[in-house]
């Protein structure tokens, strides 16, 4: 009897390490993260965590940026603690999301942003959060937004026409790419924006 | 003359009872284990996992087609060997068909609780 119960806890055990993602999930994002250049997507795991909440991609398209965003949420204090610590360890700006200088790079509908001496671009998700029933949108005023790289350059070269006229002249194009930490939903994004 | 009697129906349902968890086995191990924690684990394993999203679809219908195909054969088996089908019969059949392992526990739970009223019997009469 003990030994049936042994094998149940070491069953149970080796179930635990494993990947629980949707495998079709898993590789849609191994795809989309392979869709990058190497050196842009070294934020992101080579494949989804079992914490993983949502990821999101979109494609480069003329003047669209590319994008790709993955969401996780940590069930313990000191494991988003010592993550969040790592991303801050390795970050070159930290902003609040109600920051009047983060520029919503992929945000058309309220075009007329401000643009600050120090040009800090960001994905909307990054700081916008949709409802549960995804009727509203609100920009959280409560996360923290850790930019780990930014950088001017064509980071795509897809021989396809990607400049932002709209922004400043060294800035048409560029990548973004950082975290976004919410000490009350104890979430994590890490995302990556690329014009 | 009583024990001729028991002897063939016991060892009829033993025969059942034991095609019945070998079905049971074989769903199991395809359906539960191959279709849900196969590509988990490749996922978890593979240094390098490189599927296109295809590819994992392919498998998916493939394990679903699998799926579908053992539950019509079990439907089959259980069409055949139940003689005189009772509604609860036909109920469990029903059930198989949506959700086979579960089906298939409760037809040898059931095939049990028909035999036990002809060995009480029986073994009052022996």
């Amino acid at each position: 009897m003990i030994r049936l119960l042994y094998i149940g806890l070491l069953g149970q055990i080796l179930l635990s390490c494993i990947n629980m993602n949707d495998p079709r999930s898993q590789s849609e994002y191994i795809d989309y993260r392979d869709k990058f250049d190497k050196s842009l997507v070294k934020l992101f795991p080579d494949r989804l965590p079992n914490n993983m909440l949502r990821f999101e991609f979109s494609a480069p398209y003329e003047n669209i940026p590319g994008r790709l965003n993955l969401m996780t949420k940590y069930f313990s204090e000191k494991e988003y603690n010592e993550t969040k610590t790592k991303y801050l360890n390795q970050s070159k700006h930290r902003k609040m999301s109600d920051d009047k200088c983060l520029f919503l790079i992929d945000n058309y509908e309220g075009t007329n942003q401000k643009i600050c001496h120090d040009f800090y671009p960001i994905p909307t998700n990054a700081i916008v959060e949709t409802s549960s029933d995804g009727k509203s949108k609100n920009k959280s005023t409560d996360s923290e937004i850790f930019f780990i790289d930014l950088e001017s350059g064509d980071f795509l070269q897809d021989n396809d026409k990607h400049s932002r006229q709209d922004l400043p002249v060294n800035w048409i194009h560029g990548y973004s790419t950082g975290v976004t930490t919410n000490d009350n939903n104890k979430t994590i994004q890490i995302w990556l924006v690329v014009w | 003359m009583v024990s001729s009697l028991v002897i063939p129906f016991y060892f009829m349902t033993k025969k059942i009872v034991k095609k019945y968890l070998i079905l049971l086995l074989v769903y199991t191990v395809v359906v539960r284990f191959i279709g849900f924690y196969g590509l988990r684990l490749y996922y978890t394993l593979a240094d390098d996992p490189k599927l296109l999203p295809a590819t994992v679809q392919s498998f998916q219908a493939f394990v679903t087609a699998i799926e579908f195909t053992l539950k019509i054969l079990v439907v089959i088996f259980m069409l055949i060997d139940v003689k005189g089908k009772k509604l609860i019969d036909w109920l469990i059949i029903t059930i198989t068909f949506f959700n086979a392992d579960i089906g298939i526990v409760l037809f040898i739970v059931w095939a049990f609780y028909k035999e036990w009223p002809q060995k009480y019997e029986a073994q009052q009469q022996l």
